[in-house]
């Protein structure tokens, strides 16, 4: 029984020390007062790196959630007579939920585990120690540029994500299935609301490329320096992230739904 | 040694790491504008005491100076002031992947300097040359061999003048024209820039043909110290041993709690 509670002890000190030390790279990496002349180039190579080359992604997998949104909605509405609200529900499901979580998720299994497998690998090969040397901080040359990218990005690639998937919807509701278009779009437009819907979106965005990037960036800087180490932990940053995004979801839901 | 020949002070050191304790009590001092030479089996803890002076790890207990400063009780933005006057050659070159050679030795002036571009250009080409590396300034650090990516990275180490410049197993994995190589390169930066040298190394040999000062660390203290001279005379077995690399010694090459080899099988 000592035993348990001993190891149940140990088990949450390490839990705290490992929150503690988040936090401190966390303050350190983002409040620290950067050179606008050197940081805005590295932050622009980020943006492209987290962001640009993640919107195939998310683009492709808006248009087929999108899709797939329409064709159900359409068969569950047309039993209830009810298929000219196809556009209020396949606008309200993205924009409300399906966009922030599932671009959150996107972003975390693609964008998030090469940002710990990348600066993990720059651990294991010293280059982090090296530019400490050089004295050169690299929460503030690495980890800040990054979580900023992953910040500014996340909002952008949650509005592609709605605007693909509701144009998905189209596809199939009007396109495909024969739908009025006026009606689709007006049924959009007449539920949708900029402060009750839009902006409830972009906090949920900007709250999981908050959450994802940080995860991501810690579990990379605190990674054991070796393959095994690297692997523990980009996988790691995906079920953390994952179970954060889904967590933090219903929180935001509750509070500003 | 005086306060002012000497430009780092490691005075009483702990040091444990994952409950396994490097150092116990130990103290070294590394002189001003010489090279000093750290020795000593695998697992002792040589790469270590460099971090520490570098204050990428902090002691248990006791204090390392450098130039009389107590580095480790400095706080963050004041210590990565302080890093400026050293500078570390990593065993692995550790030149970062993503830029060319010239972009890593010019890393440091970038971050660090205000120095026009055609001026930073002239800077690092004359640290290039200087390390026979400056044809290789366009490739990137997967192209080079082992002793290339260690020349660069010694001409990075160099390029912002420090004060004290600590090489981690430079000879490590080389063949022997490149090690030859290196040596020269490490004992003509000492006496041409009067730089302040501390060297970890296997490599004996080598070593002391260029090496002012010798500390052989063993068992987390300093086991044998002195001029290369001095330690090749030693008459202490266990620096007799580590120094000819003998295999019967006071140093056995199991590691502790292998004896019972018997009661085991």
């Amino acid at each position: 029984m000592t035993d348990f509670i001993g190891m149940l002890g140990r088990y949450a000190l390490r839990k705290i020390t490992s929150l503690g030390r988040s936090t401190i790279i966390f303050f350190n990496s983002i409040f620290g007062v950067p050179n606008l002349k050197k940081a805005f180039p590295l932050l622009v190579n980020q943006i492209y790196f987290i962001g640009v080359q993640s919107i195939i992604i998310i683009l492709v997998s808006g248009l087929f959630i999108g899709m797939v949104l329409g064709l159900q909605g359409f068969n569950i509405l047309k039993n209830f007579m009810a298929t000219g609200s196809l556009g209020t529900l396949v606008s309200l499901a993205i924009i409300r939920e399906l966009g922030p979580v599932v671009s959150a998720l996107l972003y975390a299994g693609r964008a998030g585990s090469a940002l710990t497998a990348e600066i993990g690998q720059l651990k294991a090969s010293e280059q982090l120690s090296a530019m400490e040397m050089m004295a050169v901080d690299p929460l503030k040359r690495v980890i800040a540029p990054r979580f900023w990218a992953g910040l500014i990005s996340m909002p952008i690639l949650s509005l592609l994500f709605c605007l693909i998937g509701i144009y998905g919807g189209k596809l199939v509701g009007v396109d495909w299935l024969g739908l009025d278009d006026g009606i689709y779009w007006s049924g959009m437009q007449a539920s949708v609301d900029v402060w009750d819907d839009l902006i409830p979106m972009l906090i949920k965005a900007v709250s999981f490329g908050f959450i994802c990037t940080w995860i991501a960036l810690f579990n990379g800087y605190d990674c054991r320096p070796t393959s095994e180490g690297i692997s523990r932990a980009t996988t790691a940053t995906v079920v953390q992230s994952s179970l954060a995004v889904l967590g933090m979801d219903f929180i935001l839901t509750a509070l500003m739904f | 040694m005086k306060n002012s020949d000497c430009l780092v002070s490691v005075k009483n050191v702990f040091f444990s790491y994952a409950n396994k304790k490097i150092y116990r009590n130990l103290s070294m001092e590394i002189p001003r504008g010489k090279i000093t030479a750290i020795l000593g089996p695998s697992g002792t803890g040589k790469t270590t005491i460099l971090r520490l002076i570098g204050a990428q790890l902090t002691p248990d207990s006791g204090e390392i100076e450098f130039d009389g400063v107590k580095i480790h009780s400095l706080r963050r933005s004041a210590l990565y002031e302080f890093r400026k006057r050293m500078s570390m050659l990593f065993q692995s070159g550790a030149l970062f992947s993503d830029m060319t050679v010239f972009e890593n030795v010019a890393f440091p002036l970038e971050e660090h300097t205000k120095l026009p571009e055609e001026l930073i250009f002239d800077v690092v080409m004359m640290n290039l040359e200087a390390v026979g590396m400056r044809q290789a300034a366009n490739l990137y650090p997967s192209e080079l061999s082992g002793g290339m990516s260690r020349r660069a990275a010694l001409a990075r180490s160099i390029v912002l003048d420090p004060e004290l410049i600590m090489y981690d197993e430079p000879f490590v994995g080389q063949d022997p024209i490149t090690k030859g190589v290196l040596v020269k390169l490490i004992a003509d930066i000492n006496k041409s820039l009067g730089k302040t040298s501390v060297v970890v190394t296997h490599d004996v040999k080598e070593i002391l043909e260029i090496a002012d000062y010798v500390y052989i660390l063993a068992d987390g203290n300093v086991l044998g110290q002195g001029t290369p001279l001095e330690i090749t005379q030693s008459s202490d077995p266990r620096v007799k041993q580590f120094i000819e690399g003998d295999f019967d010694g006071p140093y056995a090459y199991t590691i502790k709690g292998s004896q019972n080899y018997i009661e085991d099988l």
